[in-house]
């Protein structure tokens, strides 16, 4: 711009009737201070860049190009000057841009620019276009910050400072605190030495809670399947005219029988089908399919007991049932029927894991052991030549020498305690040995 | 530390035996890895092997120090019993008070009154929430995690982490994940998985771009077990 064009400019301006000196400076001035605040509108760019255009001569493109430039270098020169922030410095220079060729395209469309609240059309939406870049920006660096904090920590092995709100943090130096507390009380090296007795009294206790939060109509039922069974058994040998059977009354002969079975096909169920299914716990080191089978067998022993706990007190109340001639007795050879169940159960587990369909197989085998296992009838009270028949089964000793410990009046002249415990032990060793070969098939779930 | 010695392991997956480990003999030192490999799929069962969760057919796995079971899984949190039982096990199991247990997670969670109630009924944030919480509970010195590190911004992350991140100091990290930059971020080496292999690879950067993370197939589709439904009788025993 030459001095001429200035003198002219100055001249056509005092025309106006009132003009003063220096007015309007505060109108083509660029602010610093509302030029980079966060958000800050389009016209603080705007307003002093159509103001000085106007000041200055605009006829040209050249002459307009001037003024844009002149404007961004003082925009540079404030963005030096206040040490501006990179992306907000980023920010200003790309909304000059768009404010310079919104207001050039529209000179150029002849639009009247230097009108009284003239702004470009496009103006706001291409500035908040911008401004959701600029926040897209602001964001994806402060991620880049937060990621590049995070592994540095991990490659340095330190805890990284985690932003907690204010309110939060009281909470947060609480639960220091308690972590604290629960690890001081922590052993220190319990990695695979946890006590087996430990784990599996939690999981006996955990079981108990489970049962307690299913139905407890199951329990109820616990009672009615050993009572439908002697009853059946019972009016069996009643209708057949028989009361007592080699001294032992009839309804105590059936209680027995069908109460011992019960629950020696409920555990060979139950811990056969926990071995193979019960795979959420195995997620827990220390805990095994095996210990799974065994805590059903516990709970469903324990079940039992109490089941005949109450048959035989109310069974005994109304007249129907005899008391034991030894509970002790009673109550362990019942315990080693549950023994047998488990074992079983744990081999029918076993072989689930190789083949899936056995379970379904499981109930026809214990129908089938149900006939040999003296459970409707013993030994004793068949011709000598059909006794081998029966009494190969060690659940038929089991059942005989429980009966001879709980009645006075009979004691089993066929039943072996030795020939029943030596097969206890060897179908435990068979289930053991099995469960060690299946047990890599048991997955956790 | 892990030790690994001599373990051959071929689980039963999909539908067949699948050869997981061929006499593989490794010490996995404390640091923090990234499990990766061309099989995400074969992770779990590798997990279950690292975590001693399931014997492997031949050799065995031995642990220095307390490792944690597999944080992220959600298998433990099911059925009829409640969040209090299951805190109540696990502190019983890891001899840790049960109160104090109880206190942290219920603090913890964002929802602590879905604690009473049974776990079958959770939704999916609890159950995540819960697991999360409660394997903070044992003092742990390698902490196992299947799945994603806590990452929405919610007070249950925020705390977590920061708890986190200062138990884990010192500490061991075997991270199974499809999310890379979790990985990125939590890991410094790679636990690298290949043709029935284990190895440890220094240069994890490296490792992510050989082996890219991505989602196991099997995550939408295993399903509960085939085993044992449908015979569960009544107890009539006739």
């Amino acid at each position: 711009m030459s001095n001429e064009d200035r003198i002219k400019g100055w001249r056509s301006r005092r025309k106006a009737s009132n003009y003063t000196v220096g007015s309007g400076v505060a109108n083509w001035r660029l602010d610093p201070a509302a030029l980079f605040e966060a958000k800050a509108p389009p016209a603080v760019l705007f307003k002093p860049l159509l103001a000085r255009l106007q000041g200055e001569p605009h006829d040209s493109v050249a002459a307009r190009r001037a003024v844009y430039e002149a404007v961004q270098a003082e925009l540079e020169a404030e963005i030096e000057r206040g040490k501006v922030d990179e992306t907000v410095a980023d920010f200003s220079r790309r909304r000059l841009r768009i404010i310079v060729r919104l207001l050039e395209q529209d000179i150029r469309a002849g639009v009247e620019v230097f009108a009284p609240g003239y702004v470009p059309a496009k103006l706001v939406a291409e500035d908040e276009r911008l401004a959701a870049a600029h926040a897209r920006r602001v964001e994806r660096r402060k991620q880049d910050e937060a990621r590049e904090a995070r592994r540095h920590a991990s490659r340095n092995d330190i805890a990284l400072e985690i932003e907690v709100a204010q309110s939060e943090s009281g909470d947060l130096a609480i639960l220091r605190d308690r972590l604290r507390t629960l690890h001081e009380g922590h052993s220190q090296d319990t990695a695979g030495h946890r006590p087996i007795g430990r784990t599996l009294m939690a999981m006996f206790i955990y079981q108990l809670r489970v049962m307690h939060g299913e139905s407890r109509i199951a329990l109820v039922w616990a009672l009615v399947g050993p009572v439908v069974l002697l009853t059946l058994i019972s009016s069996l040998y009643i209708l057949m005219g028989t009361h007592y059977i080699l001294g032992m009354d009839v309804q105590t002969f059936s209680l027995l029988g069908a109460t011992t079975w019960i629950m020696f096909r409920q555990i060979a169920f139950r811990s056969s089908t926990a071995y193979v299914s019960a795979r959420g716990l195995l997620n827990f080191q220390g805990v095994t399919p095996l210990m799974c089978a065994l805590v059903q067998a516990m709970i469903y022993v324990s079940v039992y007991l109490v089941v005949f706990a109450v048959l035989i007190t109310a069974g005994h109340a109304i007249g129907l049932i005899t008391l034991p001639k030894s509970w002790a007795g009673f109550i362990t050879f019942v315990v080693l029927m549950g023994v047998a169940g488990a074992a079983m159960g744990v081999l029918f587990g076993s072989i689930a894991t190789y083949w899936h369909f056995f379970l379904r197989l499981a109930p026809i085998i214990e129908r089938g052991l149900q006939i040999f296992a003296a459970v409707f009838f013993v030994s004793e009270q068949f011709p000598e030549q059909l006794r081998p028949w029966l009494l190969w089964s060690p659940l038929a000793h089991g059942m005989q020498l429980l009966r001879s410990a709980y009645f006075q009046a009979y004691q089993s002249h066929d039943a072996s305690l030795g020939y029943f415990l030596t097969s206890l032990v060897f179908m435990m060793v068979i289930a053991l040995v099995a469960e060690r070969l299946a047990r890599p098939n048991v997955q956790p779930m | 530390m892990i030790h690994l010695n001599g373990v051959t392991d071929e689980p039963y997956a999909f539908g067949s035996r699948q050869p997981l480990l061929a006499n593989a003999t490794l010490d996995i030192p404390a640091g923090r890895y990234a499990l990766l490999s061309p099989t995400p799929e074969m992770h779990r069962q590798l997990v279950d092997v690292l975590c001693c969760l399931r014997p492997p057919r031949q050799g065995f796995v031995k642990h220095d120090g307390n490792v944690s079971w597999a944080i992220g899984r959600q298998g433990f949190i099911r059925g009829k019993a409640n969040g209090l039982s299951m805190i109540d096990f696990v502190s019983e199991m890891y001899e840790i008070d049960p109160g104090a247990t109880y206190e942290l997670v219920a603090d913890l969670i964002s929802d602590p009154k879905m604690l009473a109630k049974p776990m079958e009924h959770w939704p999916l944030y609890v159950r995540q929430e819960f697991s999360f919480a409660l394997a903070l509970a044992p003092a742990f010195d390698v902490y196992v995690i299947e799945g994603s590190i806590p990452f929405e911004p919610c007070r249950f992350t925020r705390l977590w982490l920061a708890l986190f991140e200062e138990r884990l100091v010192g500490r061991t990290l075997i991270f199974s994940s499809y999310r890379q930059n979790q990985l990125a971020d939590y890991c410094f080496k790679g636990l690298i998985y290949e043709r029935s292999a284990l190895s440890i690879d220094d240069d994890l950067d490296q490792c992510l771009r050989r082996y890219p993370p991505r989602r196991s197939r099997s995550d939408s589709g295993t399903g509960d077990d085939v085993l044992g439904g449908g015979f569960d009788e009544g107890q009539l025993g006739f």
